[in-house]
């Protein structure tokens, strides 16, 4: 437990502690108090220019430094100017963290449908798939976690080039140890004025809608054993390399 | 001692921005370069920083062999001067990095390898330019070489370069990859007296009696800023102790000899390496840079396994850190050098090595980086 954040219970504010207290109980694998990580990994993906890179700086900031997590972020370009595939990856972790990269996926978010298509495969088999649901139109999974991104910040926010933060909004609510408040720290603290306010309201749609139409957020592996998947997952022969 | 500590300033960096804080902590005022991806960071975090450092410059030059003069001339002006690039234009200040062994002008250069040869891979990993940075200069020089494998590690290995640089008044190379490059990890933030920071020695002696080249006790003559009133004249061309030039073989072999004594002198102090579990290890990984962290993880998953593997990780890779690696050798039943380039270190493990033990390699070439699993698979 040494390292590892505040029960996130006692810090979030009341409206939002619900749910996740009700999910850290209902799960029974006791995440809900204290919430030690073995080696959780994120992939955000999508195309250049969507603004991936910069959600993954936000999004590590957050955990990191609000949370106190060991965070790698590594990230993955095209020699292209713009256009090309991008992905930014998160290891997140009690624990130092020695192997940056990801190995198998617990969440993945694609914010396009080649995104979807090629590191569906790096999920886990009960991972989480987060997808723009206007973007990803033949999703690879029929349990995909979708909310149209784009759409949302388009119609609602009027900026559309704040697509990421609102599936940022939606990965703060479905992130079982993660808090609201510490990823619109790490917006304040990362943003230049004159796009904060536009963004904080984009993070907050995000969440919003995530807690209304994508039911409770996700949860755990069990790092104690007994889970299968994470057995699997610790089987070390079957780790792929890196495409 | 017992006093609370203030709350240290975290930030949450890539390995490019963790240069450049270790550089200004280190006491860096100049910058000239010209960008180029993965090394891109380092110019532009400097660009933001070094205005605000007293007396701070930062140039952008039109290319990379201009980059170097300007970080050779800034140096003998008095200046901690620095420089970053990658690949190609690694290439292009080669000449210039024997120049400034010869003339031992302190510096640090930065390269951050990409994939491949000549364009090659821009945006991916590698490591292939590590028997460049020792012997890409022509002619007889020493050299210093580091490397980093993390965040945290790109802060202090900055700063042990320019440490480098000014104690032996040599050009030091930090060889970065790109994913140690690009990973972005929490650091604190570096405050002044962290690190013990040198400078180089500048002459005590009234200007008429100073004689720049002259043999010293540590073989590092004192260097006085150009324009302090001290006489000095720079020139590529071998030169006796006033620093004109000469070709009289006892005064040229007296240079080389000086100047390669001032390094080997001082192994202890410059060959940096991490032992993990190596004590009792059966099985040695050698690695360095983003591959030490696969390795770290390969080793760990061995030792959990039963195998009793060690990790010897080079932070010095030149002058190589014969000391340490020999008894290693000497003690295990393989040794695996896992590098991201067709075997490069590797030749100097198995020169050290000289066939007593089984030396394996790995490498790998196609941009990636060398897994976990690759390397366990060799040692469990």
């Amino acid at each position: 437990m040494t390292g590892a954040p505040k029960d996130k219970t006692l810090a979030k504010p009341a409206k939002a502690a619900t749910a996740k207290a009700a999910n850290g109980n209902g799960n029974g694998n006791g995440n809900g108090n204290g919430q030690t990580l073995a080696r959780y990994e994120i992939r955000l993906s999508g195309l250049g220019g969507q603004g991936i890179l910069t959600m993954g700086k936000l999004l590590g900031q957050a955990l990191a430094i609000g949370h106190g997590y060991y965070v790698t972020q590594t990230q993955s370009y095209g020699p292209e100017a713009r256009g090309g595939a991008s992905r930014a990856d998160l290891v997140v972790s009690s624990e130092p963290i020695s192997y940056p990269k990801t190995e198998y996926l617990d969440l993945l978010v694609a914010l396009s449908q080649e995104a979807a298509a090629s590191y569906y495969s790096y999920l886990k088999p009960r991972g989480a798939l987060l997808i723009d649901a206007d973007l990803v139109r033949q999703s690879p999974s029929s349990v995909a976690l979708a909310l149209p991104f784009t759409r949302l910040a388009r119609e609602k926010v009027g900026v559309p080039q704040a697509t990421n933060v609102v599936a940022l909004g939606a990965v703060a609510y479905l992130l079982p140890f993660a808090r609201i408040e510490a990823m619109r720290k790490s917006l304040k603290e990362s943003l230049p004025e004159k796009i904060r306010e536009a963004n904080i309201k984009a993070l907050n749609l995000g969440y919003q809608e995530a807690k209304k139409r994508l039911g409770e957020p996700i949860a755990l592996p069990d790092p104690d054993g007994g889970d299968e998947v994470y057995a699997a997952r610790m089987d070390l022969t079957e780790i792929m390399t890196e495409d | 001692m017992t006093a609370p500590r203030k709350k240290r300033r975290e930030a949450f960096l890539l390995g490019n921005e963790a240069v450049v804080e270790g550089a200004l902590a280190a006491g860096c005022t100049f910058y000239a370069g010209y960008p180029i991806t993965p090394s891109t960071e380092i110019m532009e975090c400097m660009a933001k920083r070094l205005p605000h450092v007293p007396d701070g410059a930062f140039i952008q030059m039109e290319d990379e062999i201009a980059s170097m003069g300007a970080v050779i001339g800034a140096s003998l002006a008095g200046r901690k001067a620095m420089t970053a690039t990658s690949g190609p234009g690694f290439s292009l200040m080669q000449e210039q990095i024997g120049y400034a062994a010869m003339t031992e002008t302190p510096l640090v250069l930065v390269n951050v390898m990409r994939g491949g040869a000549s364009t090659g891979l821009p945006t991916s990993p590698g490591q292939g330019d590590v028997q460049q940075a020792r012997w890409g200069a022509h002619g007889d020089h020493p050299i210093i070489v580091l490397s980093a494998a993390d965040v945290p590690e790109c802060v202090e290995m900055t700063v042990t370069a320019f440490n480098f640089a000014e104690k032996y008044r040599s050009p030091v190379i930090l060889l970065l990859d790109e994913i140690t490059a690009h990973t972005r990890e929490k650091i604190e933030l570096p405050e002044p007296g962290d690190f013990e920071v040198f400078s180089r020695l500048t002459p005590t002696m009234p200007p008429e009696w100073y004689k720049p080249y002259e043999e010293t006790m540590r073989g590092v003559p004192p260097m006085p800023p150009i324009g302090s009133g001290y006489r000095f004249h720079v020139t590529g061309l071998t030169h006796d102790p006033l620093g004109f030039p000469t070709s009289r073989p006892e005064e040229v072999r007296a240079l080389t000899e000086r100047q390669f004594r001032k390094i080997d002198r001082f192994f202890e102090d410059i060959q940096i390496v991490e032992h993990v579990e190596t004590a009792d290890a059966e099985v040695v990984v050698i690695a360095y840079g983003c591959v030490a962290r696969s390795a770290r993880l390969a080793v760990k998953q061995a030792r959990e396994a039963g195998v009793r593997a060690g990790l010897l990780v080079l932070k010095t890779l030149y002058p190589f850190p014969r000391r340490h690696v020999e008894p290693l050798l000497r003690n295990c039943r393989l040794a695996v050098v896992p590098e991201l380039n067709m075997g490069q270190l590797s030749r100097e493990v198995k020169r050290v090595n000289e066939g007593y033990t089984t030396v394996r390699t790995i490498n790998r070439i196609d941009g990636q980086i060398i897994t976990p699993s690759q390397i366990l698979k060799e040692i469990a």
